[in-house]
This record gives structure tokens, C-alpha cells and sequence, in this order.
């Protein structure tokens, strides 16, 4: 109160936050393969959930590729 | 075709489900790569109190368009995109707030998302972009936190704190990084640290370690942040936010 502090929520994102992203990732400005722990396939995804939540901070990112 | 169900908390499976129904303005997608976000981890934990169940999960999602119907998108663009609904009636939509309607339904949380070998979806949630999968896969992600850096009016001459570099951290990083700002990262984790420099972060405080509060005063010439962006979500770290 004293400081006159401003208190903002934020959810989700709208369009002009998806266009800055992607020129963000277009220029490369953004370091991909370090944030992404690991890759599974769409049936070893079951398996990567339990993992990771048997072990949450073993994972950054995990992507499951279908195709 | 098939799909990863999450039964029930703690029950996750592949399932063969009918194929996606196309509507009127929707395009459908064959889906190539799909992220996993901490209220997955929830869903799967039974801590999210927006999930129903059975529910496909999948909401971070490149794609690649299969048949664009009426809708002038090519075959074979790739595409990222918005997980979202809006009901264009509640006081946040009518306050031109669509993001944060009040009866959302997000892929793969209200309703079912998208790690399935289809989906159909509205032409305007889709964002064509050059991008490889694994890059679009990060698009959504990354939006969380450069939103909340637009919230904060993020500007060159601000110092910005951001407390937590997991997923919506990082993309607050690289917003405010990207804007110019001074960017304080603090997390628990030297790991996390260390990547939330290489987005962008230009200070980084490991508050197990350090005094947070006396290193946030030396790291901003005594003025303390200008912009503090909670991107952890407890009780704690929002106090110490403020």
C-alpha cells in the first residue's frame, strides 16, 4: 500500500503474445534443445507421465512426438 | 485412432478413440508433436481442479494441416496453436479480455486435447509459422510468460524480477529479455538458472542460497524491481513478491 504497489493477474495469452513467440523462435533467440529434457514416442508417453511424476524435478520439458 | 487417456488420476493409457469430428470452420491437423505442462503433471496427480476425466491430455501442440475444408490454409502448413475457447458473453470477453473468460474450455483440460493422431480446430487458433515441430511445440508455452511480461508493461529502462524458471519463467524471461529489460531470474535450481540465462536472463539469484532480498536491492542499485512476475504459484512466493 505504501509503495502504491500495482497487483496484476495474467492469464493464458492472446494472438499478439503468439506472433512475438514466433519471432522470438524464427531468430533463433531462444536456446530449443537445452529447454527440452526429452522426447518419447505417443506410447511411451504413459510411461514418461509416471516418471515424471514420481520424480518431478528429473524433467524440464518433455515432448511426446507422433508423427 | 490413437490417443493417450488419462483415465482417472494416476491412470494414464493409449486408447483407440473415433476420429475427430470436422466443423464448420474448422481445419484438421494431423498433430506431430505434443508438450507436456505442470498441470499435466497435476491432471495426472489429481491436483487440478479444472480436469474431468477420462480426458485426452495435450494442449502445447505443433501440427501440420491435413485438410483445410472451406478455409484458405494450405495442405501440409504448419502450424502452432491457441488451446482456448472464448465465449465472446462474459464480463472478461465483453472487456475485450478473451484470454481470461470466464468459461474457457482448454484443450486437454475441459475438454479433450491433443495428443491423438488428429484434431480439428477453429481456422483462427492456428499460427502458420517457419518453424521446425519441436520449435512450434514451444510456441504455446512461451506465451504464458510473455503475456504476463505485456501485463507488467514491461519497458528497457524496468528492472524485472522472475521468480521461478520452469515453463511460464522462461517465457517470462525472454520477454523481458527481449524487451531491453534488466532480468533477475530466481529459482531453487542451479540447473534452471543456468538455462534461464541462455533465454535471456541477465542476473540470476539462487534464493535456497541467497539472501533474496539483499541481493535484489544490490542487483537494482538500491531501488529494488520495478516488475515482479510470480511464475511459481505458492502462497510463500507471492508474499515475497509483493
Amino acid at each position: 500500500m505504501q509503495k502504491e504497489l500495482d497487483v496484476l493477474g495474467s492469464r493464458n495469452a492472446g494472438p499478439e503474445d503468439f506472433a512475438a513467440v514466433i519471432g522470438l523462435l524464427e531468430a533463433g533467440r531462444f536456446p530449443v534443445d537445452e529447454a527440452v529434457s526429452v522426447i518419447v514416442s505417443l506410447d511411451e508417453a504413459p510411461g514418461a507421465l509416471r516418471s515424471w511424476s514420481q520424480n518431478p524435478s528429473r524433467f524440464k520439458k518433455i515432448m511426446v512426438a507422433l508423427g | 485412432m490413437k490417443a493417450l487417456v488419462l483415465q482417472k488420476p494416476g491412470q494414464a493409457s493409449i486408447e483407440t478413440v473415433p476420429e475427430p469430428v470436422v466443423g464448420k470452420g474448422d481445419v484438421l491437423l494431423k498433430v506431430r508433436m505434443v508438450g507436456f505442462c505442470g498441470s499435466d503433471l497435476n491432471s495426472f496427480r489429481g491436483l487440478n481442479p479444472l480436469v474431468s476425466y477420462p480426458r485426452i491430455l495435450g494442449h502445447e501442440v505443433s501440427a501440420t494441416v491435413v485438410d483445410g475444408g472451406d478455409i484458405s490454409i494450405g495442405i501440409g502448413t504448419d502450424v502452432a496453436l491457441s488451446p482456448y475457447t472464448s465465449c465472446g458473453k462474459c464480463a472478461s470477453c465483453r472487456r475485450k479480455r478473451p484470454n481470461a473468460c470466464q468459461f474457457n474450455q482448454t484443450l486437454g483440460v475441459q475438454r479433450d486435447g491433443a495428443l491423438s493422431e488428429f484434431i480439428a480446430v477453429p481456422r483462427e487458433k492456428l499460427y502458420p509459422a517457419n518453424l521446425t515441430p519441436k520449435k512450434l511445440c514451444l510456441v504455446e508455452p512461451l506465451t504464458v510468460g510473455f503475456h504476463a511480461v505485456s501485463r507488467g508493461r514491461v519497458t528497457a529502462d524496468d528492472s524485472v524480477a522472475v521468480f521461478g524458471c520452469g515453463g511460464v519463467g522462461l517465457g517470462a524471461i525472454a520477454g523481458s529479455s527481449s524487451r531491453g529489460a534488466r532480468t533477475i531470474c530466481v529459482d531453487v535450481d542451479d540447473e534452471k538458472l543456468a538455462l534461464a540465462r541462455r533465454a535471456g536472463g541477465t542476473h540470476t539469484i539462487n534464493s535456497a542460497r541467497d539472501r533474496l532480498h539483499d541481493r535484489l536491492l544490490e542487483m537494482t542499485d538500491g531501488r529494488g524491481p520495478d516488475v515482479v512476475i510470480e511464475a511459481v504459484g505458492t502462497p510463500a512466493t507471492f508474499r515475497g513478491a509483493v
